[in-house]
């Protein structure tokens, strides 16, 4: 029945009075019924989604450290200068120039003036304190401030250490930062071993280097003599592992680095041993080993010096890396016809192939996290530092020059130092650095290659 | 007359030319037996071999300049390489080295006359355009054969594809057919016309089911008695009746009949548009949401992200103030999905960071519809648009 025809029904008596009185009930309803509505309905928020971010630095203020002894007034300076420096190296931070500060911080307890910060569109404040000690200590502490939050980002930390090592109080500091607001471990204090090279192109001196992760701090392990290769950090940064060919022939050795001893581990006459690193529990070693015309992969017991073949291929096979668990190695090979990368099980076994692309693959290295394995690629003339997931997929390659060679991973797997050489008879090595985006390439050190990344230090 | 000369002349010339080239056939084919036996007695008496390296040397100054003869190879100059037979015995096995000193021998050097190359050089025959193999590419190209009688020159083609084959000749018929003309008395046969639907009448196809009739169709609450059986109701509206028989529970009571009604059609507003809530105004536009979004997504930053961070998805809920400043201790994690706790805090600050930032002077939204944005929900998802 519809409703017309039921209005018609209804009004059969006094059809207008009875119209007019079923209108206004109708409207009064009506007016009900949505004022219902709408209270139901206020419940419901608005609903926005967004997908598009912004992909730039955070800016952020790290003014002079408040010197609270006296002595400690440069130490104050360069330790802020030295964490602004950490941060924007790092690419994910911008320093907002201290010309542009609105208020100073005069204090280390004094509140902060937010509406300062906020109107130089600081996003993040550190601020510090630096004292020293009458026994050669100096204690470093600071704070983390989210300024639009107006809230204080964790707690405020204190690091103490002997004075010398003021560097590393920053990097500390840096690190701390990093972490709160990136969500992933830093890697600022750590350091890198690389050979360092000297001389014309055609009468190279090498040395085994060792120096912070941003070029500081620039020592040498080895006196040049002979040439030594591909030098490798211990997981737990004490020792460095290094090919040198003081006898004729690339051996092994092990240096300690408290120590600066060093012993041969592979010398057996007649073969050449190289490409070798360590093993996540810190006791075994894996590397390459030519014997005659094949170049195999072994494990070597870096206590016992028991030797254990991982490969047994006509072909080359060379490079291994471990995965962060120790399961799994990661090495190139040739048994294909074309240098590509393989995967294999720690104790050896069947590999599986994982490079498929266009080119060569060589140097793979686990990272840290386990998700990646960095590599280097040659196509088509050019030299290419990549990332690829484990299983081979996901490749993607971070940089593209004449000769780029020998990833290592920063210790948050975020960043990769590799070795870039320029052509030409006056071309030199140099130690460059990129974020696993591709962003922020930059140089860290020239006349060096082979780098090899610690793990932070303790 | 000029015809007649003309022929004349050119009888004439054919004669002359006839006898012309008999005699140089005739002397082709019989005077080659005289020459021979000259030329191949010249060649016996000039035997070369006989001649001493002395009597040569004497002879050389009278010898006739070669003026055709292209110049001295490069081989003499090279020390290594010329060879001394000029002034040496040629029946000697090995030659003599060469003096480095003397590079400019071609006063004393015949090699002119003993170096094979002139005569490469000037035997070579010229390469004629004539010449099949180079018509005849393998580059895709037409392959002409050498033909006796020129072709004529074809007309340029403006077309790869050849033209169609003409249609087969028309054949005529002897008979001749009268002209056809309308028949008056036939009647005109309409033509087939295939069925075309019916013009529109709507651009959107609404059907009983999606649009009621205007009558209650559903209602909020329960009928208060169980639905009567149909009834023609049509012929009792038509016909109006004294009957005193009680109508149907519907048509006795219209005041809940129309309470339903209104009801339903709140209800079904209500359903039309769940997520805008606004019953006090319009509900915002799509370039005032969007607006609203941009507004905020302007500030979200998540450059120092970790790479954990950026895969969490995170849905921020937080109240408005009517000036259009977000009321920030109302800003809470409504949800999160995808990475560690860690990662989601982070996640979730930056997205935090964002809505305080922009909001900080007010974001622009219509103040007559605050009821609209009073309470929002923002969901960040930063893994659907970047790529890491």
């Amino acid at each position: 029945m519809s409703y017309a025809k039921r209005r018609s029904a209804a009004s059969k008596d006094t059809p207008d009075r009875r119209e007019r009185t079923l209108d206004m009930i109708r409207l009064i309803a009506t007016v009900f019924a949505i004022c219902l509505g709408m209270s139901s309905a206020s419940a419901q928020p608005l609903q926005l989604e967004l997908d598009n971010p912004n992909i730039e630095p955070l800016p952020f203020a790290a003014p002079s450290f408040i010197p609270e002894t006296a002595g400690a007034d440069q130490y104050a300076r360069d330790l802020a200068d030295v964490v602004a420096a950490d941060l924007s190296g790092s690419g994910l931070f911008r320093e907002i120039d201290d010309a542009a500060y609105i208020s100073q911080i005069t204090s280390f307890d004094s509140p902060v003036q937010y509406a300062d910060w906020k109107a130089i569109n600081a996003q993040a404040l550190i601020t510090g304190a630096v004292s020293t000690t009458g026994d050669g200590q100096i204690v470093v502490k600071f704070r983390l401030f989210d300024i639009f939050s107006e809230d204080q980002m964790g707690d405020g930390l204190q690091f103490v250490g002997p004075i010398e090592g003021w560097r590393r109080m920053a990097h500390k500091v840096s690190d701390a930062v990093y972490a709160r607001i990136t969500g992933e471990g830093g890697y600022f204090d750590s350091r890198v071993v690389y050979v360092s090279e000297s001389g014309p192109k055609n009468a190279r001196t090498k040395r085994v280097g060792i120096m912070d992760y941003d070029g500081a701090n620039q020592q040498f392990l080895t006196d040049g003599s002979s040439i030594v290769l591909a030098p490798r950090f211990s997981p737990a940064g004490d020792r460095v592992i290094y090919t040198s060919y003081e006898t004729g022939f690339p051996r092994i050795y092990m240096l300690d680095l408290a120590s600066v001893q060093r012993r041969v581990l592979q010398d057996q006459p007649g073969t050449m041993s190289f490409a070798p690193r360590f093993a996540p529990n810190g006791q075994e070693a894996v590397f390459s080993l030519n014997t005659g015309s094949n170049t195999d992969i072994y494990k070597l017991n870096l206590a016992t010096g028991a030797r254990t073949q991982l490969t047994n291929a006509p072909s080359i096979e060379t490079a291994p890396s471990y995965s962060p668990d120790g399961r799994q190695i990661v090495f190139e090979s040739d048994r294909s016809g074309t240098q590509q990368l393989y995967i294999m099980p720690a104790s050896g076994g069947e590999a599986t192939r994982i490079s498929f692309g266009q080119g060569r693959y060589g140097t793979p290295v686990w990272s840290p996290r386990g998700d990646l394995i960095a590599f280097t690629k040659q196509n088509r003339g050019r030299f290419h530092i990549g990332v690829m997931r484990t299983d081979g997929s996901g490749e993607r390659l971070l940089t593209a020059s004449f000769l780029d060679e020998g990833p290592t991973w920063a210790p948050n797997g975020r960043v990769i130092m590799f070795m870039r050489e320029s052509a030409g008879t006056e071309g030199g090595s140099s130690l460059y650095s990129v974020d696993i985006s591709g962003r922020n390439l930059k140089q860290v050190l020239t006349g060096a290659s082979d780098p090899s990344w610690s793990p932070l230090l303790e | 007359m000029a015809q007649l000369d003309s022929h004349t002349g050119f009888g004439t010339g054919m004669y002359v030319s006839g006898i012309g080239h008999g005699l140089l056939l005739l002397w082709i084919l019989i005077g080659g037996f005289f020459v021979a036996r000259d030329d191949f007695s010249d060649l016996a008496v000039s035997d070369v071999s006989i001649v001493s390296a002395e009597e040569f040397a004497a002879l050389q100054p009278a010898a006739p300049s070669t003026p055709d003869a292209p110049d001295a190879p490069p081989a003499p100059v090279v020390p290594d390489a010329a060879p001394a037979a000029p002034s040496e015995d040629t029946a000697r096995p090995t030659p003599t080295p060469p003096e480095p000193v003397t590079p400019a021998v071609p006063d004393e050097a015949p090699a002119p006359v003993l170096s094979p190359a002139p005569a490469e050089i000037t035997d070579t025959a010229p390469v004629t355009p004539d010449e099949p193999s180079l018509i005849d590419g393998d580059n895709g190209g037409l392959t002409i054969e050498p033909d006796a009688t020129p072709t004529p020159q074809q007309a340029p083609r403006v077309a790869q594809e050849a033209a169609p084959a003409p249609d087969p000749d028309v054949q005529i018929v002897d008979t001749v057919q009268a002209p056809t003309a309308p028949d008056p008395d036939a009647t005109p046969i309409d033509e087939a016309q295939e069925a075309t639907a019916p013009e529109e009448t709507t651009t959107q196809i609404v059907t009983e089911a999606d649009e009621p009739a205007g009558g209650i169709t559903r209602s909020t609450r329960p009928g208060q008695r169980p639905a009567p059986p149909p009834q023609p109701v049509v012929a009792e509206a038509e016909e109006p009746t004294q009957d005193p028989t009680p109508a149907p529970q519907e048509d006795a009571n219209p005041l809940g009949d129309a309470i339903n009604s209104a009801v339903a059609e709140a209800a079904q507003q209500d359903n039309a548009a769940p997520t805008l809530s606004g019953a006090s105004g319009p509900p915002l536009t799509s370039g005032e949401r969007d607006g609203f979004r941009l507004g905020i997504q302007r500030c979200w930053n998540v450059g120092a992200l970790g790479t954990d961070a950026l895969q969490v998805v995170v849905v921020v809920a937080f109240d408005m103030e009517p000036d259009g400043k977000p009321n920030i201790g109302s800003i809470n994690l409504l949800s999160s999905t995808g990475g560690s706790g860690a990662a989601v805090n982070r996640a979730y600050e930056a997205a935090r960071r964002a809505i305080i930032r922009c909001g900080a002077q007010g974001y622009d939204l219509p103040s007559d519809k605050y009821d609209q944005w009073r309470e929002v929900e923002v969901t960040f998802n930063a893994a659907r648009g970047q790529i890491r």
